[in-house]
């Protein structure tokens, strides 16, 4: 049975392997990335918010948490670069992935960080664990007008506002 | 086994060479049916590190621990393959553990016999057990350590359309503010339990009335063997769980060399829960209703039958009864039944007025079927833990206005228990104490979440905390909280709150003040906040070491801070740490201070390198120095290196591969760690770690 399932295993791998050796694929979206999965969460204001309501735009998922050190220094960048861009169809959605402890302390961050986009709440972990297995935060994708994942980055430091800028541009020109 | 390895490192091998020669970086996109493409998603995360001695070792003691966590290697693998197809999506995650140059049985011989002789030579009047005893307890702690397992971890298939979401197979939940159920993925803390069996999510709108709930069901899947440690869980087996992990046997000695072969025997049970949350409201006001049952898996009744056709000199028969119907030591609080209701209404007020929100839960919770302690001949139980009920009032209060912010939170416990995890702790050879955090729910603590919790505070409490925060500018912010709490079970012997009373009551004090600025449009920031906390008990009491009685439970001042300057360009510095004098006179004979400070030199956006420090007075810190005088200060220290590599993107292959790769060198103190409200004991690290992540 072991084996077997080993076998099974073995060969997964083999043929995800080969698909990576391939050329193009036919099927691949025009921004060349990995569709984003769909996914439904509440939102702090008592609504629930879709992905998909965003196809269109370039969408910046940015999972986060209050007691996340790093997430609360990179946020003030992140509100700017949302005002910079929110009219030429860019929007951010802050998924918060605090838990039980500190989803109290959520919409005071919110309200002190002037964070005037969509901020969702992942209670669960459950879009965190489909998105950012490794449980990274601050964790960003950054999804294009058609869909695709076309930016994945764990972690903040300074100065790393500018290569997100720069992502964000090169995918609102597209 | 060793083919099994084999097998597992060439379709690694395969697979990352595959990707080294593929000509340029690519999604993992496949074409689908219908012309809608597969969406694939890899994350793979790979440690290897090498630990040499992390002085935790007492050498006038003979405890095996300490002893077998010296000097040996291991390659944890994590690989998580996603794919999603128009509305379905389907997962698996492979953990592999491979341990090297760990203990052998032969270098516990060795080792057993050359700690004896130390200690003998040392004081000759020491009481030193057998050779072959002290060796036994190497093997029986060896029997559930560094096991090289390969195994599906987490696997599901889910569908998703508006208004409704299904998964099957394994998946995080949480009904309540955690107080129902709350599973969720805490990596930091090596805790990553799922449901594995079905949930369904729905949500349908009706004009401005919205109407949505989940239903779950299914067994608990902790993760069967833990980083840190390097030990093993072993469930008593379930057909969900197929490829699993499974005990063997442990072979000791007699005095005389002969070979006793204690039946393997499982330290994990698997739980079952069905729950559900059903919640309406428009988008003012949301009320929920939550509940769950949690049903243990327990062989109680079978076991004191099948012991009880034994004769009780016969420890084969024993043996093998614990075998075939696993029974554990038990810890209170939860654990002593095995069938737990937990119920809660809710309600939410998302937004008043714009400036206000509002969230109150009270839950109940019924513990039935205590745990047996006898059986009549017919095997039918005679007597049982008897039944337990409490409650619990949680709420919690913002209000912002201009630069103010008010946060306030309330909680109300009694004999509330989180649903702890059916898992052998104590049995010597067959368990995992380290998996002695495993919890299914987590209630809010309403605390700061670095609070190293004593005892079981929550079970029994009231309490509350109000914080305040004061923008100054849009540059500068300072705040402050405080908070009060009263609690009955963080005294020992009262896990289940059988007492209420001032013998049994603390009165905490939890305080801080800090400030928050940047500088530079955000480049130099600067955070850091001064706090005390201070748990008094209502009626003084002696401590363990300490002469005379106290008051005090527990003291504490400390400062935290991160600090981020910008020098020029890419390069900023940061400096991270905390600073703690405590003290536990119930434990500890003396106040002791501890803390780090991590100098980061970051280079944007690709590199950051660190330099650590970190000391410690805590008594035993090292036990090897200690002297008789337990009032002797001790420094330790602890020094390390490293660095952190991002490539930032996922466009090119080997940015794909090397997505982020992280070097530790040096030491880090043994510490309790706590996030997000959970807490757990890692040991001192001394040694080299590298992990890679990979994400294509």
């Amino acid at each position: 049975m072991k084996s077997k399932f080993q076998r099974a295993i073995h060969a997964a791998t083999f043929a995800l392997s080969l698909a990576a050796c391939g050329g193009s694929t036919p099927g691949a979206n025009s921004a060349g990335g990995a569709t984003a999965p769909d996914f439904t969460l509440a939102t702090l204001d008592g609504k629930q918010a879709r992905l998909s309501d965003y196809k269109g735009q370039v969408v910046l998922i940015d999972f986060w948490s209050t007691t996340c050190d790093p997430c609360m220094i990179e946020m003030p960048h992140l509100v700017e670069l949302y005002k910079q861009n929110k009219d030429k169809g860019f929007v951010v959605l802050a998924v918060s992935a605090d838990g039980p402890e500190s989803r109290a302390q959520v919409s005071s961050v919110v309200r002190a960080k002037d964070m005037v986009f969509p901020v969702l709440l992942d209670e669960e972990t459950v879009v965190t664990a489909r998105y950012n297995p490794k449980r990274e935060l601050p964790f960003t994708v950054v999804v294009g007008k058609d869909g695709s994942i076309i930016h994945k980055r764990g972690g903040y430091t300074s100065g790393d506002e500018k290569t997100l800028a720069t992502e964000i541009e090169k995918a609102l020109a597209n | 086994m060793k083919s099994s390895w084999r097998l597992v490192a060439s379709s690694f091998l395969v697979g990352l060479s595959a990707f080294v020669v593929a000509d340029e970086a690519r999604a993992l996109d496949l074409p689908g049916p219908k012309g809608e493409p597969i969406g694939l998603d890899v994350t793979n995360t790979t440690v290897l590190d090498y630990r040499w001695d992390n002085r935790n070792h007492n050498p006038n003691t003979f405890n095996p621990r300490p002893i077998v966590d010296d000097d040996y290697g291991e390659w944890i693998n994590r690989l998580n393959v996603q794919a999603s197809w128009w509305r379905f999506r389907v997962g698996i995650r492979v953990d592999s553990a491979l341990f090297f140059l760990t203990t052998s049985r032969n270098e516990a011989q060795s080792l057993a016999a050359k700690q004896i002789e130390a200690v003998k030579l040392r004081n000759p009047g020491a009481t030193v057990p057998e050779a072959v005893d002290y060796t036994n307890r190497f093997y029986k702690e060896l029997n559930t350590r560094f096991i090289n397992s390969f195994y599906p971890a987490k696997l599901f298939v889910g569908y998703n359309q508006p208004g409704i979401d299904v998964t099957v197979g394994d998946f995080y939940a949480q009904l309540g503010r955690g107080m129902v159920l709350s599973l969720r993925k805490i990596d930091e803390l090596a805790i990553d339990t799922t449901i594995r069996g079905a949930k369904v999510v729905f949500d349908k709108s009706f004009g401005k009335f919205r109407l949505g709930g989940t239903l779950l069901a299914g067994q608990m899947n902790p993760l069967r063997f833990d980083e840190v440690s390097g030990r093993r869980l072993h469930g008593a087996g379930s057909p969900l769980f197929f490829a699993f992990p499974r005990a063997q046997p442990v072979t000791t000695y007699t005095p005389t060399a002969q070979p006793i072969q204690d039946a393997a025997r499982p330290n994990y049970l698997e739980d079952s829960i069905i729950g559900g949350r059903i919640e309406g409201g428009i988008d003012a006001v949301q009320i929920a209703a939550n509940g769950s049952i949690l049903y243990r898996k327990s062989f109680t009744e079978q076991n004191l039958s099948c012991r009880a056709q034994c004769d009780p000199t016969d420890s084969k028969c024993v043996d093998n009864c614990y075998a075939s119907f696993p029974e554990f030591t038990l810890l209170n609080g939860g654990r002593t039944h095995n069938e737990i209701r937990t119920f809660s209404g809710s309600v939410n007020i998302p937004s008043i007025a714009g400036v206000a929100d509002l969230y109150i839960e009270a839950a109940g919770q019924q513990l039935r079927q205590g745990h047996v302690a006898e059986i009549d001949e017919n095997g039918n139980a005679t007597s049982r833990a008897p039944d337990i009920s409490g409650y619990a009032i949680y709420g919690s209060a913002n209000f912002g206005k201009g630069p103010i912010q008010v946060s306030l939170e309330g909680k109300h416990y009694r004999r509330f228990f989180p649903l702890g995890s059916n898992i052998d702790i104590t049995t010597p050879g067959h368990s995992s104490p380290e998996y002695a955090v495993v919890s299914y729910s987590a209630p809010p603590t309403a605390e700061p979440i670095y609070v190293e919790p004593i005892e079981a505070p929550n079970v029994c409490m009231t309490g509350g905390r109000a914080r305040v925060d004061y923008k100054y500018d849009d540059h500068t912010a300072v705040y402050g909280w405080a908070g009060r709490y009263r609690s009955f079970t963080e005294t020992p012997t009262n896990e289940l709150c059988t007492q209420i009373n001032d013998s049994r009551r603390t009165d905490t004090w939890d305080t801080a003040v800090g400030i928050d600025f940047s500088r530079e449009k955000g480049k130099s920031h600067a955070r850091a906040w001064l706090g005390v906390r201070m748990a008094q008990r209502a009626v003084p009491t002696g401590g363990t070491t300490v002469n005379g009685e106290t008051d005090v439970m527990y003291n504490e001042g400390y400062l935290r801070y991160d600090f981020v300057k910008h020098l020029k360009g890419p390069f900023s510095l940061q400096l991270q740490g905390f600073h703690r004098n405590r003290y536990l006179p119930g434990s500890h004979p003396r106040p002791w201070n501890e803390g780090e400070n991590y100098t980061a030199l970051h280079w944007s956006p690709h590199l950051s390198a660190i330099m650590g420090y970190e000391y410690s007075t805590r008594p035993g810190c090292e036990p090897s120095r200690a002297t008789d005088d337990q009032f002797e200060v001790i420094l330790c220290h602890y020094v390390s290196g490293g660095f952190t590599y991002r490539s930032g993107s996922t466009e090119k292959l080997m940015d794909q591969i090397f997505n982020t790769v992280n070097v530790f060198v040096g030491q880090r103190r043994g510490a309790i760690r706590c996030v997000s409200g959970v807490c757990r004991l890692f040991p001192p690290f001394e040694g080299a770690r590298v992990e890679l992540v990979s994400r294509f």
